[in-house]
């Protein structure tokens, strides 16, 4: 062996042979060669290869790649394996191509069972499964012997290796062969797809398939290329098999469709589709192709769902309008998921569930409306049957408004329990439901007005007695409303109608819980929304305050009287309060005020406190407002001569709560004679009250039994008139004989209580919105220009649009009407554009 | 978090691989060379060589049956640096200190007198013949291995002889598109053209035609002669001339 050299001349080594050899590419030594792989391919294929000894082989490929004659190894290796293909591998493969399976597959001939399809099939397939197994298997031991040919030749010649050569020949002799003359239009190929499609279909269709094997024969499809080039893209699975496989899905699952339309059940449809949907997943798994995995998906999304999504969503009877109102969760689940699948923006889903929210919600409309409707009604028709029934409608009319809200609150959270199990809390459709909502709310003209006299009724009566936990889900609830509010505007001024009242009258549950609803308020709406009711508070507790140091400095004054009065007293701040308490009188458009005449105790009893109120304020004006206050009176009624029993035989005591209006009215009649009647009028002249508040007054002492103390006569008939409301042609005297069972009365002053307006206050209150608007707007325009000095019409329209869509929605002509206002006061002025649009100027 | 190499677990497979080598236990393929088998571990064969993996999975051939591989063509000697690389990342020639591989297929012939035998001084034949049998059991380190060191082996340790066998050996067992080795005969002639006016080296040139077309191509791209154009003006070969006398 080679170690080294001899130190003589004489090399100790091997020498590279001198002798000439054996040249490359001699042919003695390739046929020798070749004869051995020849020998051991056959050997191979007859899967008798177990005594071959890999090496060898390896080496003759590799010594014959070495002499250079690798491209004739590769012709004759590959005209070995056509003439095998053709003489050993085709002729079973024949033998199973029958003209029944032709026939079957292709024509789709009538009169064959399922069964025998099926086996027909099957049998097939294993004949094309066992030949390609035994062909890949051959290929694969062959391409490793071979591996030095693809090595040194192949890969420098480019010529596809061994191994996609002769696997190619399955493609080319068997998948690619025509059916002979019969059928001259159709390869084996066609008859494999159709086999394996059909099995498929057997499978959808209930019956039991051999899984392994559809499996096998995909995945020949898998490893074979449309040509030796071997792209990705042009696997014979995805170019011949797979078009052919979504096609027939298609039509597979589009007729499926139809008899899920015809049958008309959109439960059975979503679960059907979902099942559908996970079975195709599972077949690509395993019987068909993970490949096709999305495409396959694809299929029963577009057959099942897109393209008869809106048909199975209005199905009378099990459609999406009857899963929402049934509150069926699992159906609606299966619908928001399939409907996801198909589409990101869910917009069927989204749309469907708007319209339902907007129908709903103006079902809650049309029972109110009726309900209204019958009120409305009845107090038209008994117009004069008595004031007790009228209040007794205005009642009812709130608590509809409350089961408005009610109605709206349990709407709201229903599909919020929808959106939360079913919908997967998708943003998408929490925005289209909040929309549907505002929607409804906004197109009934109510809303604002509602939502805050249903905080009216929680903040006096609703959380009593509630938790904590309780009394902030309420507050939730109304902020969640007030959201959906376009005229926060309306809202705000009806609440400071109804807070007031709350106030002044002291009908607050609790102050904290107000306070919190403010705050609460300022979160979601800003500062300068709550900012007047803040002020409605501070006004209260300086008023306190106030009170208080009055009573010392009278206290201090030393001048006890026996009938002193004590004070009570709240200042408010002009601008804070809702113009009805600040009294008619200060309306704008009431002209002259007309000052009410108080007794001349309570005169002097009012210089006292101005006396006292402005010596650390000057120039302060204080007004009376006798509609908003409240007094008590002790009232002595004498015995009644004549009577010995009952309680009109003593005198009667009573602790009279009145309001301030009716306390003057009542002072008036201590000095009547006993059968005196006073007239309205007369009333009138001697208190200056002005004639609503005087109604309300009078009828509250006099119309409601219990609280009687007036009595009443008009020119008409007595009796229908005693429970109505006192006219200005009604006398009045005092009740000698009033009777009472409690000590404390408290005669509710007659329009108090926060309730629904009736149409005419409704008028009132939109008209007043209406002005406020335009000053808002005024300010928005000006504010807006000022800043911007100069600006297109459409830009200062947008604008002010932006500016004030936290507070209301301003209409067109409105603003269009105020730039011109502003015009005319030239505080903007018009720019000449030449053709340009129409632009204005700030004038400074 | 950063992950810090210990040095002592990082190299835990080194001492490991060597005691594989040497050790039969857990040996599951068997290469038979000439008169020597040698006991190996498909873990560590395989992997690194298409061919002893075709061979070992192919279950239906013999040496997948029997988990027995003959090379009887190979040169023992050369397949036994190929095992050794495989557990040590490198091999050694003439190792004087170990004589251990070189010992375990060392001929009856040679034994008795291998203490006359000086020591080798140009293994650029050895190299070349690894880095054959390297390409054609398809072992990718080894052949870059090879590759590297018969470039070395060139320019450090001269032999004529040696380089004269060396560039038969390359033309003769590899294909000619394998151009490694090749290249850097070329260069070399190219360098040193005294070469060309040896006999050996013309006979050379008469038998292997690549070779010739590859010199022309090399000079007909460097367009002029290399700068040593007699024997003398070789540094390399007075370096030679030093070193033996």
């Amino acid at each position: 062996m080679i170690t080294g050299r001899g130190g003589s001349g004489s090399r100790g080594r091997i020498r590279p042979p001198r002798r000439p050899v054996g040249r490359p590419g001699q042919p003695d030594d390739f046929e020798q060669c070749w004869d051995k792989l020849r020998e051991a391919l056959r050997d191979i294929h007859n899967k008798n290869a177990g005594d071959l000894s890999f090496e060898q082989l390896y080496r003759y490929s590799y010594k014959i790649v070495l002499k250079k004659a690798g491209n004739q190894l590769y012709d004759r290796v590959k005209d070995f394996e056509e003439q095998w293909f053709a003489e050993q591998v085709m002729p079973p493969i024949w033998a199973l191509i029958t003209k029944n399976l032709i026939s079957i597959t292709l024509d789709e001939a009538p009169g064959t069972s399922i069964a025998e399809r099926r086996s027909m099939g099957e049998k097939f397939l294993k004949g094309v499964r066992g030949s390609w197994e035994s062909h890949n298997m051959s290929m694969n031991m062959i391409a490793d012997i071979l591996m030095y040919l693809d090595r040194g030749y192949t890969q420098d010649c480019s010529r596809p290796s061994i191994y996609t050569t002769t696997i190619g020949l399955f493609r080319n002799h068997i998948l690619r062969s025509g059916l002979g003359t019969s059928e001259p239009q159709y390869h084996v190929f066609d008859i494999l797809n159709a086999t394996i499609i059909d099995q498929i279909n057997m499978e959808r269709e209930g019956d039991v398939i051999d899984k392994a094997l559809i499996r096998s024969c995909i995945s020949m499809l898998e490893c074979l290329f449309e040509t030796d080039e071997e792209q990705e893209q042009e696997r014979l699975y995805l170019t011949t098999f797979e078009p052919f496989y979504i096609r027939t899905s298609h039509v597979f699952y589009k007729s499926e469709c139809e008899r899920l339309l015809r049958e008309g059940d959109a439960s059975a449809w979503l679960r059907y589709t979902k099942r559908r949907l996970a079975e195709e997943a599972g077949r690509c798994q395993t019987t068909v192709s993970p490949l096709s995995i999305h495409k396959i998906a694809a299929v029963v999304e577009q057959e099942l769902i897109s393209k008869h999504l809106e048909e199975f969503l209005n199905l009378e009877g099990s459609g999406i309008r009857s899963m929402i109102d049934n509150d069926r969760i699992e159906d609606l689940t299966i619908l928001y998921n399939l409907v996801s699948r198909i589409d990101p923006k869910k917009t069927a889903l989204r749309n469907a569930l708007a319209v339902r929210v907007v129908e709903l919600g103006n079902e809650i409309e049309q029972t109110l409306r009726n309900t209204d409707f019958s009120i409305a009604q009845t107090s038209d028709s008994k117009e004069p049957a008595g004031s007790a029934k009228k209040m007794n409608a205005a009642a009812q009319q709130t608590a509809a408004a409350i089961k408005w809200v009610d109605d709206v609150l349990l709407l709201k959270d229903k599909f919020d329990r929808l959106w939360t199990t079913c919908f997967d809390e998708d943003l998408t459709l929490q925005t289209a439901l909040t929309k549907s909502f505002s929607d409804f709310v906004n197109s009934f003209g109510r809303g604002a007005e509602f939502v805050s006299l249903f905080i009216d009724d929680n903040l006096k009566r609703g959380i009593k007695g509630k938790t904590e936990a309780e009394v902030d889900v309420v507050l939730d609830k109304a902020i969640t409303l007030l959201r959906y509010i376009g005229e926060k505007d309306k809202f705000e001024q009806y609440y400071q109608k109804h807070l007031a009242r709350r106030l002044l009258h002291g009908k607050s549950e609790s102050q904290e819980v107000e306070q919190e609803m403010i705050s609460r308020m300022k979160r979601e709406l800003g500062n300068n929304f709550t900012q007047k009711f803040e002020g409605m508070f501070r006004d209260m507790s300086t008023s306190k305050e106030t009170t208080e140091d009055y009573r010392n400095h009278v206290r201090g004054l030393g001048a006890l009287e026996h009938n002193q009065i004590d004070l009570s007293i709240s200042v408010l701040a002009g601008n804070n309060w809702p113009k009805e308490v600040m009294g008619r009188f200060t309306g704008l458009a009431d002209g002259p005020k007309i000052k009410a005449t108080y007794p001349r105790e309570i005169q002097r009893l009012q210089e006292s406190f101005f006396e006292f109120y402005t010596k650390n304020r000057n120039g302060r004006v204080l007004t009376w407002v006798g509609s908003a206050g409240t007094a008590d009176i002790k009232c002595l009624f004498p015995k009644i001569p004549g009577k010995t029993t009952g309680p009109l035989a003593k005198d009667r005591r009573y602790d009279v709560n009145i309001s301030t209006y009716g306390m003057i009215v009542l002072l008036l009649f201590e000095n009547v004679g006993e059968d005196e009647w006073l007239t309205f009028e007369e009333i009138q002249a001697a208190t200056s009250i002005p004639q609503p508040d005087l109604i309300n007054a009078l009828t509250s002492v006099s119309s409601l039994k219990p609280y009687r103390l007036l009595t009443k006569k008009s020119g008409e008939s007595k009796e229908s008139q005693a429970n109505s409301a006192a006219k200005p042609t009604d006398q009045f005297t005092f009740n000698r004989e009033f009777v009472s069972k409690t000590i404390k009365l408290r005669v509710p002053s007659v329009n108090a209580a926060n309730k629904v307006e009736n149409d005419d206050e409704r008028k009132e209150t939109d008209q007043k919105t209406i002005e406020t608007r335009k000053y808002v707007i005024d300010a928005a325009i000006v504010r807006i220009m000022k800043q911007r000095k100069e600006l297109l019409h459409s830009q200062l329209i947008t604008e002010v649009i932006q500016v004030l869509a936290g507070r209301f929605k301003p209409d067109l002509p409105l603003i269009k009407n105020r730039i011109e206002d502003l015009l005319s006061r030239e505080y903007v002025e018009r720019v000449e554009l030449s053709d340009g649009p129409p632009a204005y100027r700030y004038v400074a | 978090m950063v992950i810090t190499m210990n040095t002592s677990s990082s190299l835990e497979l080194i001492p490991f691989l060597k005691e594989l080598y040497l050790d039969e236990k857990y040996s599951d393929l068997t290469i038979i060379c000439g008169t020597q088998s040698r006991k190996v571990h498909k873990a560590i064969v395989c992997p690194r060589s298409k061919f002893f993996a075709a061979a070992c999975d192919n279950k239906d051939f013999k040496e997948g049956r029997t988990g027995i591989i003959e090379l009887p063509d190979d040169d023992p000697r050369i397949v036994d640096l190929m095992i050794y690389y495989f557990y040590h990342l490198t091999y050694h020639i003439n190792c004087p200190k170990n004589q251990k591989q070189s010992d375990d297929y060392s001929t009856d012939d040679y034994s008795t007198d291998e203490t006359i035998i000086p020591p080798k001084t140009s293994d650029i034949l050895t190299h070349a013949k690894v880095y054959s049998l390297a390409e054609k059991y398809l072992i990718e380190g080894l052949k870059k291995l090879a590759f590297e060191r018969f470039k070395t082996a060139i320019e450090t340790n001269w032999d004529f002889q040696d380089f004269r066998d060396a560039i038969w050996e390359v033309y003769t067992s590899t294909v000619d598109a394998d151009k490694g080795l090749r290249d850097i005969i070329v260069a070399t002639l190219w360098k040193r053209p005294w070469m060309l006016g040896k006999k050996e080296i013309q006979d050379l040139l008469k038998e292997l035609g690549s070779l010739s077309f590859d010199l022309l191509m090399h000079i007909y791209r460097m367009e002029r002669w290399g700068p040593y154009t007699t024997e003398a003006d070789d540094p390399a070969v007075r370096q030679m001339r030093v070193k033996k006398y």
